[in-house]
């Protein structure tokens, strides 16, 4: 049993040995020696650049002629290429623009080309011809490798640069000592090496949690049967499950990324990230985090929990839902791709064009660097499939609702999550179409040529695209969580919620509102006035139904008796974070504090808390209430608490004092700041505390593992909850019920619509002294 | 950080104050109810009135008035906040009509500013005890009782060097004509060439830039009305318009997105008040170097006046003017 385990590292090992090695993509961006086209015109392949006499290797201080020459026979000649008439063809032919990356290039007779911006350029007197003799002297080091780039450009003679094309030619000649090059590969192996290996690490941690599970029975035949349900299942359960793995997973990279580049704002000045791998990070860390973290977790619960609280016994179309997992599982290595080139994506999370939609291949080599890095078209891509996912999952959930809900389960007797999920994925549903013409447009821009969203398109027509979906993404990202502190806040006050109806229709309403409000993130794009206070008094009036859902929780515990599990602690950490973050949030539709507040640290500080504060900290009372359920052991109480302590306090330090950065002036998206600026003590406390932060989810992580094996065992129903996913075994029997149960309505048996006993109103409890609570 | 007198200040008080109302009301009765209401502190009568039991929707708590409520106090708060600011959205948007103007185009370039001068500025430090004085063709400097040595004059860039008369302090050159279409400077130093007093000329058409480390220099006591336009760095091909950026003034709480392709381009208004030197930043992502697309602004007095006005928005003014107009912001 042994030997084979060991046979297969060993294999894998040998893989990780013959992946093919390959060099970052030489860049060039940053140096000032890209500067100052002379090519005009368009790239073309009718062009060709055809180089004669540069050696295969070089001797030192060695001097090489060598001959350009442009060939291009299928252009056509202004004027039909005559010499006479009105308006000549006045003899341009050809240019031509050499950069070396060591030695020196020069034209034999030296009237035809000087320097410019790093490289040698012709002069008017060589326009005339499309042949040129030059001289390369090696450099006096013959260890290294020397990259030669011609560009060579056809010219038509016209007066403007329309109907000229060029086309460049590459070298690599390295010096006689220089031993070998590094092979260079093509990004699809480069791609297809990095998903091997990322798979073949997932499934090495797998192959150990199963082994250790039981050493002495352990077989490879074991494993696979052990594996093969898991990557084929349909079980809205099992997909729950991969689900949150899935997002807690990318919750620690994005992590991981935003703690490298909080090394980097640390100190002022800082080199520790370059500026393109500090976009790209960030980039990457909003896109992880909203798309790959956050997500993929709330489906992770929506699909384990939801068809349970409704009594299903599963999603209506369970191979569907399957295939949006798997499909969010492979848009990952696309968005992640440009990093193995050294250029990730560095769009950021919005994706705002022009930026996004220039690249090297509509830019032309030269201009390259004012684009975006070249790993932007695969990221493209691969938002495009979690749009395809979303779009999948959003038709599954909404039929679930709308057709399998069990007998009892009225809608307006749903518990608040199922209820909270439906608001959720019908907000995402309905927002989704607009994003995913946005981004298929963006990506006809990288690959086919078009200009939607550059010269002579409308880039601002995109920030609206993007944002009538996000802002409604915001809204789907935290109004799960809503309904995940509902369930845990009423469980624990051991009450039923205060306001149920009021709380569905807070819901419903954020549903509805949300979709009228994204223009306030696009109040200082020049937006007619009209439009601006439209927006203000729109967004400010999301606050009404968010502030009921708060005052309507803070009566459910008023009164109630709470018991304090590391669940409960989250939720109510909740209600500290997610108010600041909601009364922050009433900052920004003012037109007179969002010209300042724009695009500023004060904004990174609001969606922290927003983000973290409400989505991530419900989420997190959500695997506290829920694991018992799935696992059918609970997680461990005091690692519970120390996560909580340590989570809440550092997370608080951490992004608090980036308020104080927004107003004095720090922007964000920014990879430094000088030392004048007066930044640096906040940016350093700030960077210390998020280590903290980052490393206090390493307890979770630890419980999660450790408690599935040593965790206390609950019962059907740990906490005392009443819905229906409570009545079942943990964790439950698939498919979920075995025969579909009926929830009953206590109101129909207890009910006292005005009758019977009087409640007492809790605003006389508020008016009780609060002496006595103060005194325990 | 804002200037004290800004539409951006005065506002952020108000809201501060209301948030901090908020604030004390709903976390003074969240942490009351969390610290209150923990299982065994206090005992809770009645709590089986709710029949909490798995698989039937529990008995619900409820009380229509408080529901009510509960929409009604948020309501309150927004409507009262949304009319204290809504005059706010024209305030940063718009020129009072009565005060002089000052207009400029700004340019962003992948990954710097050019400030195109469209109106011709003059400029003389004040309070320095020099004057400078140029009239048709006589320059006249006045230096008397200050430490000033040398005098240097910049025509299109190019400088003369001159010294002071010792003994009056006086400096005095004819035959130079001043023409308004050049870009003409006269600074005056000290022994240790130490700065002590400019005079400056810019002409319709001058170009500054960030790049090379020149300031953007604003007349003070003056809506300054900055156009704002997005530009490529290289017009070399066409599919490159430029990218978005967003020129923000920190100081006075402003700032406004450029557009690549908006021929009008985009508009923002700053109102200076004071002498100094002051950040410019960009806020908007705009490629590699995004964060080193910064410059600074000097504010400077027009020739003969002295900076000392107090132009900017007053918040006492604000509160003593809410009936007037509205709510004020
Ligand atoms: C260890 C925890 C985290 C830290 C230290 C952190 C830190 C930061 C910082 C400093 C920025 C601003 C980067 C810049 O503008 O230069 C940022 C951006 C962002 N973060 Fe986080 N973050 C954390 C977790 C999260 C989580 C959990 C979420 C969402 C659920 C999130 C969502 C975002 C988003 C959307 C952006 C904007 C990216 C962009 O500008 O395109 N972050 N983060
Ligand atoms: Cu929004
Ligand atoms: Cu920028």
């Amino acid at each position: 049993m042994r030997t084979r385990a060991l046979t297969l590292v060993a294999l894998m090992l040998l893989m990780l040995a013959a992946a093919p090695q390959f060099e970052a993509m030489p860049t060039g961006i940053g140096s000032a020696g890209d500067n100052g086209c002379t090519c005009h015109g368009g790239a073309s392949a009718d062009t060709s650049v055809i180089v004669e006499g540069l050696p295969d290797s070089f001797n030192a201080s060695e001097t090489y002629p060598f001959t350009v020459t442009v060939v291009n026979d299928v252009m056509e000649l202004h004027n039909g290429g005559s010499t006479e008439g009105a308006d000549p063809w006045n003899g341009h032919a050809g240019g031509f623009r050499i950069l070396t990356t060591s030695g020196m290039v020069s034209t034999v007779n030296e009237s035809l080309s000087h320097d410019m911006d790093g490289g040698l350029t012709h002069t008017a007197d060589a326009n005339g011809v499309r042949t040129w003799d030059f001289e390369w002297v090696a450099p006096g080091d013959d260890g290294k490798v020397v990259e030669i780039t011609v560009y060579g450009n056809a010219v038509n003679g016209g007066a403007g640069p329309g109907g000229d094309y060029w086309n460049q030619a590459d070298f690599f000649i390295p010096g006689a000592n220089a031993g070998d090059i590094a092979p260079s590969a093509r990004a699809l192996v480069v791609l297809i090496t990095a998903i091997g290996l990322a798979l073949g690490l997932v499934l090495l941690g797998v192959l150990y949690v199963f082994y250790a599970r039981s050493p002495s029975t352990f077989t490879i035949e074991h494993f696979w049967s052990y594996l093969k349900p898991w990557l084929t299942t349909t079980d809205h359960k099992q997909v729950g499950i991969l689900y949150f793995l899935y997002g807690f997973t990318f919750f620690l990279v994005g992590g991981v990324l935003a703690l490298l580049f909080r090394i980097q704002l640390a100190l002022p000045e800082n080199t520790f990230l370059t500026e393109t791998e500090y976009n790209s990070f960030f980039t990457l860390h909003g896109t992880t985090m909203i798309f790959l973290a956050a997500m993929p977790m709330i489906a992770g619960f929506m699909n384990y929990v939801l068809p349970l609280q409704i009594g299903a016994k599963d999603l209506a179309f369970p191979r569907i839902n399957a295939m949006g997992l798997w499909l969010l599982v492979f848009s990952s290595p696309l968005i992640y791709a440009g990093i193995w080139s050294g250029e990730g994506a560095d769009i950021t999370w919005v994706m705002y064009p022009p930026y996004s939609s220039l690249t090297e291949s509509n830019l032309g080599a030269e201009l390259a660097q004012y684009g975006s890095n070249i790993g932007t078209t695969a990221f493209i891509s691969g938002i495009l499939m979690l749009g395809a996912s979303s779009t999948l999952g959003g038709v599954n959930f909404i039929t679930t609702v709308f057709t399998m809900r069990a007998p009892g389960v009225g809608f307006m007797k749903m518990p608040l999550f199922a209820w909270s999920v439906f608001v959720s994925v019908f907000m995402l549903y309905m927002s989704l179409p607009a994003f995913i013409i946005g981004v298929a447009f963006l990506l006809f821009d990288h690959t086919l040529g078009t200009v939607f969203f550059t010269a002579g398109g409308d880039s601002l027509l995109f920030q609206h695209l993007f944002w009538f979906f996000g802002h409604p993404e915001v809204y789907v990202v935290v109004v799960p969580a809503f309904g995940i502190v509902s369930e845990v806040l009423a469980t624990s006050a051991r009450r039923s919620i205060f306001g149920y109806k009021s709380m569905v229709f807070a819901m419903a309403g954020i549903g509805v509102v949300g979709f009228i409000v994204w223009g306030h993130h696009m109040l200082t794009s020049g937006m007619d006035p009209f439009w601006r206070a439209a927006f203000m008094i729109t967004t400010m009036a999301v606050a009404i139904p968010t502030g009921a859902k708060v005052f309507n929780w803070l009566a459910t515990i008023w009164g109630g008796s709470l018991v304090m599990r590391t669940h409960t602690l989250w939720s109510l950490g909740f209600l500290v974070t997610f108010t600041l973050g909601g009364i922050s949030g009433m900052f920004f539709p003012v037109a007179g504090l969002d010209v300042h507040f724009h695009d500023s640290y004060f904004v990174v500080a609001h969606f922290h808390y927003v983000f973290i504060g409400g989505t991530v900290f419900a989420l997190f009372s959500g695997v506290y209430y829920w694991y018992p359920k799935a696992t059918g052991r609970k997680l461990n109480e005091t690692l519970g608490l120390w996560h909580f302590l340590i989570g809440f306090a550092s997370y608080n330090a951490t992004f608090w004092p980036m308020h104080a950065l927004g107003i004095m002036g720090m922007p964000r998206r920014t990879h430094s700041y000088t030392t004048e600026s007066g930044f640096a003590e906040y940016n350093m406390a700030i960077s210390t505390f998020s280590f903290i932060f980052g490393l206090s989810q390493l307890l979770l992580v630890w419980n999660i593992i450790r408690s599935n094996r040593h965790g206390e065992p609950a019962g059907n129903d740990p906490w005392g909850g009443w819905s229906l996913e409570w009545m079942t075994t943990s964790p439950p029997p698939t498919p979920s019920f075995h025969d579909i149960p009926t929830q009953g309505d206590m109101n129909e048996l207890y009910g006292h619509h005005g009758t019977g006993q009087k409640k007492e109103s809790p605003l006389k409890k508020l008016a009780t002294p609060l002496a006595k609570g103060v005194e325990e | 950080m804002p200037a004290e007198d800004t539409v951006f200040n005065v506002l952020y008080d108000k809201f501060m104050f209301w948030s901090i109302v908020v604030g004390i009301f709903t976390f003074g009765w969240m942490f009351i109810a969390m610290l209150r209401y923990r299982d065994g502190v206090e005992p809770v009568e009645n709590m089986d009135k709710y029949h909490i039991e798995v698989g039937s929707f529990p008995v619900d708590s409820h009380n229509t008035k408080l529901e009510v409520l509960f929409y009604v106090l948020p309501t309150v708060i927004v409507v009262w906040l949304t009319m204290m600011a809504l005059a706010s959205n024209t305030a940063v948007w718009s020129v009072d009509e009565n005060e002089p103007t000052y207009n400029i185009d700004i340019v962003g370039k992948q990954w710097f500013w050019e400030f195109h001068y469209t109106e011709a500025l003059t400029w003389e430090d004040p309070g320095t005890g020099i004057d400078v004085d140029w009239q048709g063709n006589m320059l006249m400097v006045h230096a008397q009782n200050t430490t000033g040595v040398n005098v240097t004059v910049a025509i299109d860039g190019v400088e003369t060097d001159y010294q002071l008369n010792a003994s009056t302090g006086m400096f005095a050159l004819s035959g130079v004509m001043f023409d308004v279409e050049l870009h003409s400077k006269v600074t005056v130093v000290d022994a240790d060439e130490n700065l002590l007093h400019t005079w400056e000329h810019l002409p319709v058409g001058t170009i500054l830039s960030s790049a090379g480390g020149q300031h953007l220099i604003l007349p003070c006591d003056k809506i300054s009305i900055l156009s704002l336009h997005s530009r490529p760095s290289d017009a070399s091909n066409p599919n490159y318009v430029g990218v978005q950026h967003s020129f923000w003034l920190p100081e006075w709480g402003v700032k406004e997105d450029l557009v690549p392709g908006l021929e009008a381009g985009t508009v923002m208004y700053a109102q200076p008040d004071d002498l100094g030197t002051f950040p410019i930043r960009c806020a908007e992502y705009c490629g590699m170097d995004h964060s080193k697309m910064q410059g600074n602004v000097d504010i400077v007095a027009t020739e003969g006046e002295t900076c000392e006005k107090d132009t900017g928005v007053k918040k006492q003014s604000s509160q003593d003017g809410e009936a007037a107009n509205g709510g004020g912001y």
